[in-house]
């Protein structure tokens, strides 16, 4: 739809913070930003190898990156990090070859650390990952989408909405389909809500989905 | 997107331009300083020997995401559309909606 602006950048000066903190002349900033992106998506690429294996929902929520002079630290917040974690030291100093590879810089030390989110489900993120998993399991869309609320409710959020567009349940004409549970006030910039836009690929075409999930009021 | 070969052209100009960098600004230099102009002319003819490739102005920038040749910004090196999405994403640092 054409009217919603993304919450996420509504909010970006009072209630949401940036994804990455650092410092940069200008005339430096587009190699920053090139070498962030290189951190990310070599990590989503690694997660998505390594997961395929033992076939749970990833859930990676977030990918924080902080640029010192001297130390680039980056911070994934993950939901399940179990399958990161089991063979402790292993994965990680993987990880970290890998991107110490693509960034090639000697003078800067990485260090990457995973946290672990309190409730996974109540972020936006790793429901609709699950949601896409239901949706590849050729689940009933209304189905689907209940479950996703149940899960939210029990982590704890006050309100939540999930919207899906495109060929629901493999019929020839598309429609958006969508549910709230709670109260979700978009135009409340105190408000903490928290925004995914996901795609899935199914054998019928694209699905959108579309989660918007309230947390907190200030 | 993009063909390949245009990305690869970029590439070569690029590299062709780095290599001859300093050759090029020894060159102007030395026109600036001399005073007569036939030797203005002798430099001058050295500048244009060299393929035109390893000029700056032959560049163009492009995207670094989308390689897209249009609508880049410097500041970011993205182009608008994808600039967009990334302030929406919050991937770009100090970036806000402006209000004043």
């Amino acid at each position: 739809m054409g009217q919603k602006i993304n919450p996420l950048g509504f909010r970006l000066g009072t209630t949401q913070s940036h994804h990455s903190l650092w410092f940069a002349q200008p005339k430096k900033y587009s190699e920053g930003l090139q070498e962030d992106k290189k951190i990310r998506d070599c990590i989503k690429n690694y997660v998505q190898k390594n997961m395929r294996l033992s076939s749970g929902v990833e859930g990676i929520a977030r990918i924080e990156i902080q640029k010192r002079l001297d130390l680039i630290q980056v911070i994934i917040y993950m939901g399940f990090p179990k399958l990161l974690i089991e063979d402790k030291p292993r994965k990680l100093e993987e990880l970290q070859m890998n991107v110490q590879k693509e960034l090639n810089c000697m003078n800067r030390k990485l260090n990457i650390a995973i946290t672990r989110i309190g409730n996974p489900y109540g972020h936006p993120n790793i429901l609709a990952e699950f949601i896409a998993g239901q949706f590849k399991n050729r689940v009933s869309f209304r189905k689907a989408m209940k479950k996703a609320i149940e899960l939210t409710e029990q982590a704890d959020t006050k309100g939540i909405q999930i919207q899906i567009a495109g060929r629901i349940d493999g019929k020839e004409i598309a429609r958006v389909e969508w549910i709230r549970e709670g109260r979700v006030p978009l135009q409340t910039i105190g408000a903490k809500i928290e925004y995914c836009s996901y795609r899935v690929r199914t054998i019928y075409g694209v699905l959108g989905i579309k989660i918007w999930i309230f947390i907190d009021e200030e | 997107m993009v063909k390949k070969s245009l990305i690869h052209r970029e590439k070569k100009r690029q590299e062709l331009e780095q290599k001859y960098h300093l050759i090029r600004r020894s060159s102007k230099k030395e026109i600036s300083k001399v005073p007569s102009l036939s030797e203005k002319w002798k430099f001058h003819g050295k500048l244009q020997s060299s393929p035109r490739n390893n000029a700056a102005t032959h560049l163009h920038r492009r995207c670094f995401l989308t390689r897209r040749p249009r609508a880049n910004y410097r500041d970011f090196g993205l182009s608008g559309h994808i600039l967009h999405e990334m302030v929406h994403a919050c991937l770009l640092m100090g970036a806000t909606r402006s209000s004043w």
